[in-house]
C-alpha cells in the first residue's frame, strides 16, 4: 500500500486467478484491454461523442457533477473571501480499447478537449480483464489521422482511482468538500442505487432509500492510502450503513486540478504551481503530503484487503439475475448506475435501457463470482453486455467482514 | 429475491416513524409559507379575525398529510410504473403503437382529471349576452370542450413519443407551435365574440396538465428516451408537458372558431331577452324552459321585462310564482321563492312580491366534512385508478413484462389515491376557505365605497321601543338601534327608507368599510399586487406536480440543478405571472396584450438557451397550475373581478404558466454562464498571462 509501485511487489492478483480459471475452462475468453474513463464538462461532450463515433467504439455515458470551490469576495465590500461549492454537470465516458492504443487515444482526446488546460476534465486508462462477445476494436485509420499534442499531454502514471459509495443522502457533498479542502482533486459525484439490503426485507424496505451517492476521486497513488484513511474517518464509514470505499489502480492519466474558480489574488494559483512542478518532475512522486505519524494514528480503522472490482454492463432486466448470482456467493453491495450506450458506426443500435453495476469483491470470492456471473450472462449471444474484472489493492467494505 | 431478514416489530415502527417524519416535515416546510402569509395578511393587514379557525386548521393538516402521501405515492408507484412502461415499449412495439398508446393516455388523463370545473368557476360571472360564445362553450357544449382538450393532450403525448423515439429537437417544435398560437390568438382578437374566448383557451392549456398526469407523462418520456438511446443529454423525457399545454390551446381556439358561425353576437341584456331575437338566443340553450329559468337566475328586472315583452304579462307571471307551483318550478326551479326575492329581485319586484314571507329564508346549506370527503374520493378514484390500470394492462398484458416490486407499486398507487383525496379535501376545507376569506376581503383595498355584504330582514321591528337617538357636536341628530348577533350587541344606524311600516319589518344591509378611501388608490393596488405575488409564490411552493418535476430534474442532472432551486425559480415566475394577470383584471387590459409580449420574449430566450434546459423550462410552465394554486388564484381573481364588474377571471392562470418559463430559462442561461466559468476564465487568464 505504501510502496511507490505496489504492482511490482504484489504476488497475488485476483484478476490473474480469474484469467487462469477461465482460460482453463475454455468457454469464455477474457480480453486484456484498457478501459478509458473520460470525465468531462458537459459543454464539451459533443466533441468527444463525435470523436468516439469515428473511433467506432461502444461507449457508455453516465451523468455526474463535478464540485469545485468558487471563491468570491465578501458582499458589501466586507474584507475577506468566501468559498462556496459550485456544481457543474459532467459526462463520464467509459469505453474499452486494445491496450496498445490507450496512450494514443488519450492523447487524441486531450488534443480535442484540451484537457491539459485545467478545469476541463480528467481522463485515465485502467488495464483490466474484460469478458465480452468480441475483443474491442477501434478504427485505426481514423486514430492515425487524428492530431496528437504530445508536448501538452503530460501523462501521469502512479495515480489511484478512489470510489466512495455513500448511503446517506447529502453525504456526497460533504465528502467532496473534504476532498477539496485537502486539495486532492476535483471530486466527481454520481448517483446510483443499491438494493441489496432492501431486497432482503418485506414492504418495510420503502423506509430505506436505495439511492447512493458515489464520489469519485483521482489522486497520486502514494497519497492514496493516507487519504483513504482520512476519508473513512471523516465520512464515518466505520459506522454501519454509511457506505464503503475502495481503490483501483490507474495506468496513466491526466487529472483536472482546478479546485478553485472565481477570484484569484496571485499570479498563479497553488494548483497551477503544483501542475507546473508535476510537469518539471514528470510525476507526482514529489508531493507526498501526510507524514507517517498521522497515518499510524488513523491506521487502526483501515482494514486493507486484496480486493477486486467487478463491473457489469448489462440490460436493466438482466442485471437482477446477475446481482442475484453475486449475492448467492456472498458478494453484496453492488451499486448500479444508469448509463446511456452509444455505438459507433455499427449498423445495430441498442434499444434497451442499460445499467452499469459495480461491486467490490474480496479476493477469495472473485473467482466464484465471475464464474457464476458468466454462467447467467448472455455474453455468448451478440449483446453489448460486458463483465470487467480489475484488481483493487485497497478496500474498506465494512459489511463484508 | 429472497426475503430472509425479519425486522423486529419495535424496530420496524422506529424505521417507519423516521421515514414518515422526514417526509411530513418536508411538506410542512413547503406549505408553511402560504399559510403564515395568508394568516398574517388577513389578521394584520386587512384586520379581519380568522373565521372557522378550527376547521381551517383541520383542513390544513389534511393538506400536509395529503401532499406527503401523494408525493410518496408518485415516487413509489406511478413514476416507476410509467418509466417501466416507457422503457419496455420501444423494445417490443413500433413507434406507431407507442404513439397510439400516448394518444390514449393523454386523452384518458384529461377525462380523468377534468380541470373544466376550475374553468367553469372562472367563468361563473360570464353572462350569455356579453359573451355568447364563451357561455356556449362553458355551459351548453362543455363535453365538446373537454373532448377537444383531451384530443389536444392526446396528440401532444403522441407527438412527444415521436420526439423521444427519433430524438427530435424541441426547439423547432416550439418555434412552430407558439407563433401559430400567437398569430391565431391575434387574428381571433379582432372578432367581438371570439376575443372573449382567448382567455379560456390559454387557461385550458394551463390547467389541463393535472397533478397525476404530469409525473406519469414525465416518467413515461424518460423511459422511452432511455430505451431508444438516441439523446445525448440528461434531460431526456422533458417536453411533453409543453406540448400538452400548447395543443389544447389550439384545439379550443379551433373549436371556438367553428362554433362561432352559429353563435349569436354579443349584445345588451334587453335585446338578448327580447322576443325579436328569441330564435338566436335559443341557440345558447337546450330549450325554452332553460332560457326562462336563466332569465330569473342571471337576468335583471330589465331582462325579465324584455323576456315577457309585455309589462302586464311580466307582472302577472311574477305574482303567479307565489301560488302557482308549475310556474315557480319553471322559472326559479327548486330555489325557495323567498331566497330568490332576497338574492335576485330588484326593489320594484320585491315590492310586488311583498306577500312573500321573507323570514323563511333557507340557510345556504353548509357542506359537511363527510360529503366533501365522499366527493373528493370519487374525484381521486377517477384521477388515479384508470390511468394506473391502463399502464398496468399495457405492461402486464400487452408487453408481458413483470413488475420488480409489485407490492411497492401497489402501495404507491394506494398512497397516491389517499394523498389525492386528503389533499383536495383539505384544500376545500382549509386552504381554499382561508384563501377565499382573504381574497374576498382584498377588494376593500381599492374600493372607495362601502361594500354590500348581505341583506338581513328583521321582523317585529318596533320603532317605538328599539330606536335610540344620538347627537353630533354640530347638532345633527342620528337614530340608532342595537342588533344582537352571536350574543354580541352592535349599534347600527337606522335608515327610515328601509323600514316597512305595514309589516314592521326592517331591511338591514350589512356593509364593509373600504380599507383606503379613494377608488383604485396606488396604495391599494400595490397592496393587492403584493398579496397576489406572495400567494402565487407560496401556493406554487406546495404544488405536488412541481415537486415531482423537481425531483426528476435533480435526479437526471445528478444534483447539478437542485429540486429546491427549480421550485423557487418556478414559484417566483408564477408570482410574477399572477401579478400581471391581476393587473389585467384591475385595469381591464385586453389579455392579448399580456400574452403576446411574454411569449415573444420566450421565443427569443429559447433561441439562446440550450436544448436540455429549454425542455425543462417549458415543462415547468405546464406543471405550475395544479390543485393548490388554482382554487386560491381563482378565488382571488374572481372576487376582485366581481368588485370591478369584470365578467371573467380568465387569463390569470395562462400568465401564471407563461412567466415560470421565462424565469427558468433565465436561470438556465445564468447557470450555464456559471458552469462555463471553470472552462472559460482559465482561457482568459491564459490570454492575459
Amino acid at each position: 500500500m505504501d510502496n511507490e509501485n505496489p504492482k511490482k511487489k504484489k504476488v497475488f492478483s485476483p484478476s490473474r486467478t480469474v484469467w487462469r480459471t477461465q482460460m482453463g475452462k475454455g468457454i469464455y475468453t477474457p480480453h486484456r484491454i484498457s478501459r478509458i474513463t473520460c470525465i468531462i464538462n458537459h459543454l464539451l461532450s459533443d466533441k468527444i461523442i463525435d470523436f468516439l463515433k469515428n473511433l467506432n467504439v461502444v461507449v457508455y455515458i453516465e451523468s455526474g457533477r463535478s464540485v469545485r470551490q468558487f471563491v468570491k469576495q465578501r458582499p458589501f465590500g466586507l474584507p475577506g473571501e468566501i468559498a462556496n461549492l459550485q456544481n457543474a454537470p459532467v459526462d463520464i465516458f467509459r469505453f474499452s480499447i486494445p491496450r496498445e492504443n490507450s496512450k494514443q487515444v488519450i492523447e487524441s482526446i486531450n488534443a480535442i478537449a484540451e484537457l491539459h488546460k485545467m478545469g476541463r476534465g480528467t481522463i485515465f486508462s485502467q488495464d483490466l480483464m474484460e469478458f465480452s462477445n468480441e475483443p474491442p476494436t477501434i478504427n485505426l485509420s481514423f486514430l492515425s489521422k487524428s492530431t496528437v499534442n504530445i508536448q501538452e499531454a503530460n501523462l501521469q502514471t502512479n495515480l489511484a482511482y478512489v470510489i466512495c459509495v455513500l448511503s446517506i443522502p447529502g453525504s456526497g457533498e460533504n465528502l467532496a468538500k473534504i476532498a477539496l479542502d485537502l486539495g486532492i482533486c476535483v471530486p466527481l459525484i454520481t448517483i446510483g442505487s443499491g438494493n441489496d439490503i432492501r431486497d432482503q426485507l418485506g414492504l418495510i424496505r420503502i423506509t430505506i432509500s436505495a439511492e447512493k451517492e458515489i464520489v469519485h476521486l483521482v489522486m497520486p497513488e502514494q497519497d492514496s492510502s493516507s487519504i483513504v484513511r482520512l476519508l473513512i474517518e471523516q465520512a464515518r464509514l466505520d459506522r454501519p450503513g454509511r457506505g464503503f470505499i475502495y481503490q483501483t489502480p490507474i495506468t496513466m492519466g491526466l487529472i483536472d486540478t482546478r479546485l478553485k474558480i472565481g477570484r484569484q489574488k496571485d499570479a498563479a494559483s497553488v494548483e497551477q504551481i503544483i501542475a507546473a512542478i508535476d510537469q518539471l518532475k514528470s510525476g507526482t512522486n514529489w508531493r507526498k503530503r501526510l507524514d507517517s505519524d498521522h497515518e499510524n494514528k488513523l491506521g487502526k480503522n483501515l482494514h486493507p484487503q486484496d480486493n477486486c472490482e467487478i463491473s457489469i454492463i448489462s440490460d436493466e432486466d438482466r442485471i437482477d439475475r446477475l446481482r442475484e448470482a453475486c449475492m448467492k456467493v456472498g458478494a453484496t453491495g453492488a451499486t448500479t448506475s444508469r448509463v446511456l450506450p452509444k455505438v459507433g458506426k455499427r449498423e445495430k443500435q441498442i434499444t434497451s435501457a442499460m445499467i452499469r453495476s459495480a461491486i467490490s469483491v474480496p479476493a477469495n470470492l472473485t473467482d466464484n463470482v465471475v464464474d457464476l456471473l458468466l454462467e447467467v450472462s448472455t455474453i455468448k449471444n451478440d449483446t453489448t453486455d460486458r463483465i470487467q474484472v480489475l484488481d483493487s489493492p485497497a478496500a474498506y467494505v465494512p459489511h463484508l467482514e | 429475491m429472497s426475503k430472509n431478514k425479519r425486522i423486529p416489530f419495535g424496530e420496524a415502527i422506529n424505521m417507519l416513524f423516521g421515514y414518515a417524519k422526514v417526509r411530513v416535515v418536508e411538506q410542512i416546510r413547503s406549505i408553511a409559507f402560504i399559510i403564515i402569509y395568508l394568516i398574517v395578511f388577513q389578521t394584520l393587514v386587512l384586520g379581519v379575525p380568522l373565521a372557522n379557525a378550527l376547521s381551517t386548521a383541520g383542513g390544513l393538516a389534511l393538506v400536509i398529510f395529503g401532499l406527503t402521501f401523494f408525493l410518496e405515492g408518485l415516487i413509489l408507484g406511478l413514476m416507476p410504473l410509467g418509466e417501466r412502461v416507457g422503457v419496455k415499449l420501444p423494445t417490443r412495439v413500433g413507434i406507431v403503437v407507442i404513439a397510439v398508446f400516448g394518444l390514449l393516455l393523454g386523452f384518458g388523463a384529461t377525462l380523468a382529471e377534468p380541470a373544466i370545473s376550475a374553468l367553469r368557476v372562472a367563468g361563473s360571472n360570464v353572462t350569455a349576452w356579453d359573451s355568447p360564445l364563451l357561455y356556449l362553450l362553458l355551459n351548453r357544449h362543455t363535453d365538446i370542450l373537454v373532448l377537444s382538450v383531451g384530443i389536444g393532450v392526446g396528440f401532444a403525448v403522441a407527438l412527444g413519443m415521436f420526439r423521444f423515439y427519433y430524438n427530435w429537437s424541441i426547439k423547432p417544435i416550439i418555434f412552430t407551435i407558439i407563433p401559430l398560437l400567437l398569430i391565431l390568438s391575434v387574428v381571433v382578437s379582432f372578432n367581438d365574440n371570439l376575443s372573449k374566448v382567448i382567455g379560456l383557451a390559454w387557461d385550458c392549456g394551463a390547467v389541463t396538465t393535472g397533478a397525476v398526469t404530469v409525473p406519469l407523462v414525465l416518467a413515461l418520456g424518460i423511459g422511452v428516451s432511455r430505451a431508444s438511446n438516441k439523446g445525448t443529454g440528461s434531460s431526456g423525457g422533458f417536453g411533453i408537458i409543453l406540448l400538452a399545454s400548447a395543443f389544447p390551446i389550439l384545439a379550443v381556439l379551433l373549436l371556438s372558431i367553428s362554433l362561432n358561425f352559429n353563435a349569436p353576437a354579443p349584445t345588451v341584456e334587453k335585446d338578448f331577452f327580447a322576443p325579436a331575437s328569441r330564435e338566436k338566443t335559443l341557440l345558447l340553450f337546450e330549450n325554452e324552459d332553460e332560457l326562462a329559468s336563466y332569465t330569473f337566475s342571471h337576468g335583471s328586472e330589465e331582462g325579465r321585462r324584455a323576456y315577457f315583452g309585455n309589462d302586464q304579462v311580466y307582472e302577472e307571471t311574477l305574482l303567479s310564482l307565489i301560488d302557482d307551483h308549475d310556474a315557480k318550478n319553471k322559472f326559479i326551479g327548486n330555489l325557495p321563492l323567498s331566497n330568490w326575492v332576497v338574492q335576485n329581485a330588484s326593489d320594484y319586484e320585491r315590492n310586488l312580491l311583498s306577500e312573500v314571507d321573507l323570514t323563511k329564508i333557507a340557510p345556504v346549506a353548509t357542506v359537511s366534512f363527510s360529503s366533501v370527503l365522499g366527493q373528493e374520493f370519487i374525484g381521486g378514484l377517477r384521477a388515479v385508478i384508470p390511468l394506473s390500470l391502463l399502464l398496468l394492462l399495457v405492461l402486464l398484458v400487452m408487453l408481458k413484462e413483470k413488475l420488480r416490486y409489485k407490492d411497492e407499486v401497489a402501495l404507491g398507487i394506494i398512497f397516491t389515491l389517499i394523498g389525492m383525496v386528503l389533499l383536495t379535501t383539505g384544500i376545500r376545507l382549509g386552504l381554499a376557505s382561508l384563501g377565499g376569506e382573504v381574497g374576498g376581503e382584498l377588494p376593500r383595498a381599492f374600493a372607495s365605497e362601502e361594500k354590500f355584504v348581505d341583506r338581513v330582514i328583521i321582523n317585529n321591528f318596533d320603532t317605538t321601543t328599539l330606536l335610540i337617538k344620538g347627537i353630533e357636536s354640530d347638532g345633527t341628530q342620528k337614530t340608532y338601534f342595537n342588533l344582537i348577533e352571536n350574543e354580541a350587541m352592535q349599534r347600527i344606524e337606522f335608515n327610515a327608507d328601509r323600514y316597512d311600516d305595514e309589516n314592521h319589518r326592517y331591511e338591514h344591509i350589512i356593509t364593509q368599510a373600504p380599507l383606503f378611501r379613494s377608488k383604485l388608490s396606488v396604495l391599494g393596488i400595490i397592496l393587492v399586487l403584493v398579496f397576489a405575488f406572495g400567494m402565487g409564490y407560496g401556493a406554487t411552493l406546495a404544488e405536488p406536480a412541481l415537486n415531482a418535476l423537481g425531483i426528476t430534474v435533480e435526479g437526471l442532472t445528478v444534483g447539478t440543478i437542485k429540486r429546491s432551486q427549480i421550485v423557487q425559480v418556478v414559484s417566483f415566475g408564477v408570482g410574477t405571472g399572477i401579478v400581471l394577470g391581476l393587473s389585467r383584471i384591475l385595469f381591464d387590459i385586453p389579455l392579448i396584450y399580456l400574452i403576446v409580449p411574454p411569449y415573444l420574449l420566450l421565443l427569443a430566450l429559447t433561441s439562446w438557451s440550450e436544448e436540455e434546459f429549454t425542455a425543462i423550462a417549458w415543462d415547468s410552465g405546464g406543471v405550475t397550475t395544479g390543485p393548490v394554486t388554482v382554487p386560491l388564484v381563482l378565488a382571488m381573481g374572481l372576487s376582485i373581478g366581481s368588485e370591478l364588474s369584470i365578467a371573467d377571471g380568465f387569463g390569470v392562470l395562462a400568465l401564471a404558466s407563461a412567466f415560470p418559463i421565462i424565469t427558468v430559462l433565465l436561470y438556465g442561461l445564468y447557470s450555464r454562464a456559471k458552469q462555463k466559468r471553470s472552462i472559460q476564465s482559465k482561457q482568459k487568464e491564459e490570454v492575459n498571462g
